[in-house]
């Protein structure tokens, strides 16, 4: 249920996007089952924000891109603004996150990562430009459709600030940039992918377990504490170097740091807030759902979510590492993944069976995934997600980690095995009394 | 559409004899409905309570559907699996198959049915 007919994007512009995130996953997977000594010990090396910018980045981020720009045309109800900026987005977009990902595996080579950042930034500029042109000229306007949107648009504030972070290497004027890193982390999970998740969520889920009735306020109020928690992030890091600026002669970086931890604390509770509002909303669809039985991409939405919680948990107890693996490790693989499954079979369903529909038997939508690869990829990645979490938080030894990013990397490339199975394998039609 | 009816509408030297053509029914409109599946959900659209109304005039038939969410993408993929299903009806010269949202589609238009498929 991801795109109406008559504004539906040729179906290799968004199903390149989707098949390049899901090769990235096992990638980074992969990389920490050969290297499983970047996990322990200390987190920020060159090599572990390689592996994390692959999640983000060439995962996440690519995923994104493409699904946004088929699932705004039906949100909206408006078919998208431009298919030539959709093409072109895709070979900018990834890239760049090539690059940047490059750029921290080859040890912080900066001109790698401002080069990446920016070909990644023009691409998703295009992407945003197409959403925002396409809301414009939507009759109605929901507010799941407004976050989607606004869920974008911090996603090119994200890479903005990521692209400034490197160039601050080697810039002396950016120098101030290194304390925007919780600027950064927050645009990236939270304004972007948390309310992208949650937007897009609201729509989709709703439609996959046919619930019914469910309101649309606590997608409203989720909304709003994002934006007031990203306005509280800037906030703090135009304070904290306003105030450096002015007092740091007297007392320097305290001011402007005080000043930044009390403004990301603030934000914290409200986007704390924002995830329990998020859980509401899942768990009022599940109790309005008409459609029994858990489906694939719902199961690995709701396993999503318990590490969501795990995060806030254990960034509540000061493990901050451990809480961003949680949402790096745990919450995006498992969800994007999930997603990325369903909306891929729906895309390949519209492409390759629906103009002969009514003609010939066609299979569903569920006839398309192989079932047993997708509990196979929700315990993997799962187990990978806790994996990533306990490694961090215990320094487990290196043979145990290796056999949990083993077990994550086997999860991620079923991912990819099922997607490739899902655009180009021969589906039966078989599940009609199984739903 | 008119290619299936054509075949339904002719003998096979190709003379036209409509006249002998069965009367068109609603029930088996419906029937042929319950053939036209909704790929998400694999339920057919008369358990889900999809179709609306349906009015017969001599060999033309009007089917008045809605769906479970009104941006529903599958719209044109259903619609047009209704029209070429209910065209297939003997008798039946023309199909139109339209969609309507007022009044909006409740779980309550299920028949015990298509509640089963769901799992209920």
């Amino acid at each position: 249920m991801l795109a109406t007919s008559d504004s539906a994007l040729p179906f290799w512009i968004p199903a390149r996007f989707l098949l390049t995130g899901a090769i990235a996953l096992p990638a980074a997977f992969t990389a920490m089952a050969v290297r499983p000594e970047w996990l322990l010990g200390y987190h920020a090396t060159p090599a572990m924000l390689a592996v994390a910018h692959t999640v983000t980045l060439l995962f996440a981020t690519t995923i994104f891109a493409g699904a946004v720009q088929q699932l705004a045309p039906v949100l909206l109800a408006t078919p998208l603004h431009s298919v030539r900026l959709a093409r072109w987005s895709y070979p900018l977009v990834v890239a760049g996150a090539v690059g940047v990902v490059a750029g921290f595996a080859g040890g912080y080579r900066v001109a790698w990562l401002v080069a990446g950042g920016i070909l990644a930034l023009a691409g998703l500029v295009a992407v945003a430009v197409n959403l925002v042109r396409t809301a414009a000229r939507a009759k109605r306007m929901g507010a799941a459709d407004g976050a989607l949107v606004a869920s974008f648009v911090y996603l090119v504030l994200t890479v903005v600030m990521g692209t400034l972070l490197a160039a601050s290497r080697r810039i002396p004027e950016l120098g101030g940039m290194a304390d925007a890193l919780s600027l950064h982390l927050g645009l990236g999970l939270f304004g972007a992918f948390f309310l992208g998740i949650a937007s897009a969520g609201h729509k989709l889920v709703a439609m996959f377990v046919l619930s019914h009735g469910t309101p649309g306020w606590p997608l409203r109020w989720l909304a709003n504490l994002v934006h007031a928690a990203m306005a509280l992030l800037l906030l703090g890091v135009l304070a904290g170097v306003l105030l450096d600026g002015v007092f740091d002669r007297y007392s320097p970086g305290v001011l402007g740091g005080t000043a930044r931890g009390a403004m990301d604390v603030v934000a914290a509770v409200l986007l704390a807030g924002a995830v329990g509002l998020f859980l509401l909303d899942t768990a009022l669809h599940l109790r309005n759902r008409k459609r029994r039985v858990l489906e694939a991409a719902i199961e690995h939405y709701l396993a999503a979510s318990a590490f969501l919680v795990a995060a806030f948990a254990l960034a509540a107890t000061g493990r901050y590492p451990a809480a961003i693996a949680a949402l790096l490790a745990g919450f995006l693989p498992l969800l994007i993944g999930g997603m990325a499954m369903k909306i891929l079979a729906f895309l390949a369903w519209q492409h390759r069976y629906a103009p002969v529909v009514g003609r010939t038997e066609v299979p569903l939508l569920r006839d398309m995934p192989i079932a047993w690869l997708e509990p196979v990829t929700l315990w993997a990645l799962g187990v990978a997600g806790l994996g990533v979490i306990a490694a961090m938080l215990w320094d487990l030894p290196v043979p145990i980690t290796r056999v949990l990013m083993a077990i994550g990397a086997a999860g991620a490339w079923a991912l990819l095995a099922q997607g490739l199975w899902i655009v180009f394998g021969t589906h039966a039609p078989n599940t009609r009394e199984a739903s | 559409m008119s290619h299936e009816h054509q075949q339904n509408d002719r003998t096979p030297s190709g003379s036209a004899t409509s006249k002998e053509l069965p009367e068109v029914t609603n029930a088996a409109v419906l029937e042929a409905l319950r053939d036209v599946v909704d790929p998400e959900l694999g339920v057919n659209v008369v358990d889900l309570g999809l179709v609306l109304d349906t009015s017969i005039e001599g060999r033309h038939v009007q089917v008045v559907m809605t769906l479970t969410t009104p941006g529903c993408p599958l719209h044109g993929v259903i619609t047009r699996d209704a029209q070429i299903r209910v065209e297939r009806v003997p008798g039946v010269r023309t199909a139109l198959v339209e969609l309507a949202w007022d009044p909006p589609w409740t779980p309550d238009r299920m028949t015990e049915e298509g509640k089963r498929q769901l799992g209920w």
